[in-house]
């Protein structure tokens, strides 16, 4: 694992858990996330200069003058699949992690519901959410991002192109989308957005999370 | 009794993480003549104009340097919905917090005329940790800059 301003060679590259292997501490600490040699090499990261872009633009973010209007936001995580961008509750999303590794589950796996990953030790369904929706998506084999979401027990595990991050906002009745359906991607979709990256398509978590169980069974 | 550490000059200080609204990035400050050195300069926060004082000046007698890891920590009465924050103070190393016994704070027993800034003592594992007290930096005089700033533009 490299990062910018960290040199190769450190130490969690030769002998830690990206490595040999050969570290002593290893069998302490287990993951070299939990040993304070990594930890204060991430909070060295810090002690770069910031970019002039940067600053320009966080004197814009502070000098900003909150939006007064009542409207009430809602939090969501938007991300990419293919061409088009979603956004899914945040309350119903768990995490955006790097892909671990996964397999194919005989007779059950198909073009929606691919298999079984393993994120950090947990064995969570793996789905396309792009062939759920019906939308082409170059994610789905060389996917960089997965999106765990569900409840406790009711963990699935995505695909996406990108995340963008946690968006707040605004869900009204104007938002929503036309009622003429056309792609299994509208069937979801409870309302539209415009934002600064495009049109926003939020989807429905509940019915989503109910057609995607409806695989497993 | 949870803080926001910094350091300066390889020691260590804090505020109390209930005096801090927010910590951000450090913004383009607009320098204000007149001022004391450890005023940094002014900037705007959601339209109102504040001062940023520069702890690192205020303590080593040099400025903060300019990294990521400096920040701004913006700080004022908690007390009441509609108050923001008065004041930002820059700091160098802002990584982390750090929670501390409030029984385990001392009073130094040494009172400096002209910093009365400097608070209570607590000592960590490794080394001690004193609290910095924000309200004796937020002077009229400051205030009155500010204003003096928000009025000319």
């Amino acid at each position: 694992m490299t990062e910018a301003g960290i040199q190769e060679g450190q130490c969690w590259n030769r002998i830690g858990i990206y490595g040999s292997r050969a570290c002593s501490r290893l069998t302490e600490v287990i993951h070299c996330r939990s040993c304070d040699v990594y930890q204060v090499a991430g909070r060295a990261l810090f002690d770069r200069p910031p970019g002039e872009d940067s600053i320009d633009r966080w004197t814009e973010q502070l000098s900003a003058v909150p939006d007064d209007d009542a409207a009430e936001r809602t939090p969501l995580v938007v991300f990419r699949l293919g061409e088009e961008w979603f956004a899914l509750p945040a309350e119903w999303v768990r995490e955006g992690a790097a892909p671990g590794p996964w397999r194919r589950v005989p007779h059950r796996s198909g073009t929606e519901f691919l298999g079984i990953m393993s994120v950090r030790g947990e064995l969570i369904p793996y789905f396309s959410l792009a062939a759920v929706l019906g939308i082409e998506s170059e994610a789905d084999s060389a996917a960089e991002r997965v999106l765990v979401c569900g409840g406790e027990g009711h963990r699935l595990v995505f695909p996406v192109g990108a995340i963008l991050g946690l968006r707040r906002l605004v869900l009204d009745e104007t938002s929503r989308p036309p009622a003429t359906v056309g792609k299994a991607a509208d069937a979801y979709t409870r309302w539209l957005v415009r934002h600064a990256v495009g049109s926003i398509a939020v989807l429905d978590a509940e019915r989503l999370s109910s057609a995607l169980e409806a695989l497993l069974r | 009794m949870l803080l926001v550490p910094f350091q300066i000059g390889g020691e260590h200080y804090a505020l109390p993480a209930a005096d801090v609204f927010t910590v951000t990035q450090v913004p383009r400050l607009r320098p204000l003549p007149q001022a004391p050195a450890w005023v940094a300069g002014v900037f705007r926060y959601r339209g109102a104009v504040l001062p940023a004082v520069d702890l690192t000046q205020l303590i080593a007698g040099r400025p903060s340097r300019r990294l990521l890891s400096t920040r701004l920590l913006l700080v004022g009465h908690a007390r009441g919905g509609e108050v923001g924050p008065a004041l930002g103070l820059l700091a160098e190393r802002v990584t982390g917090t750090e929670t501390v016994d409030r029984d385990a704070l001392r009073e130094t027993g040494v009172g400096i005329p002209g910093a009365e800034w400097l608070g209570e003592v607590a000592g960590l594992e490794q080394a001690l940790l004193q609290l910095i007290r924000w309200q004796p930096l937020a002077t009229e005089e400051l205030a009155r800059l500010c204003a003096e700033v928000e009025r000319c533009g």
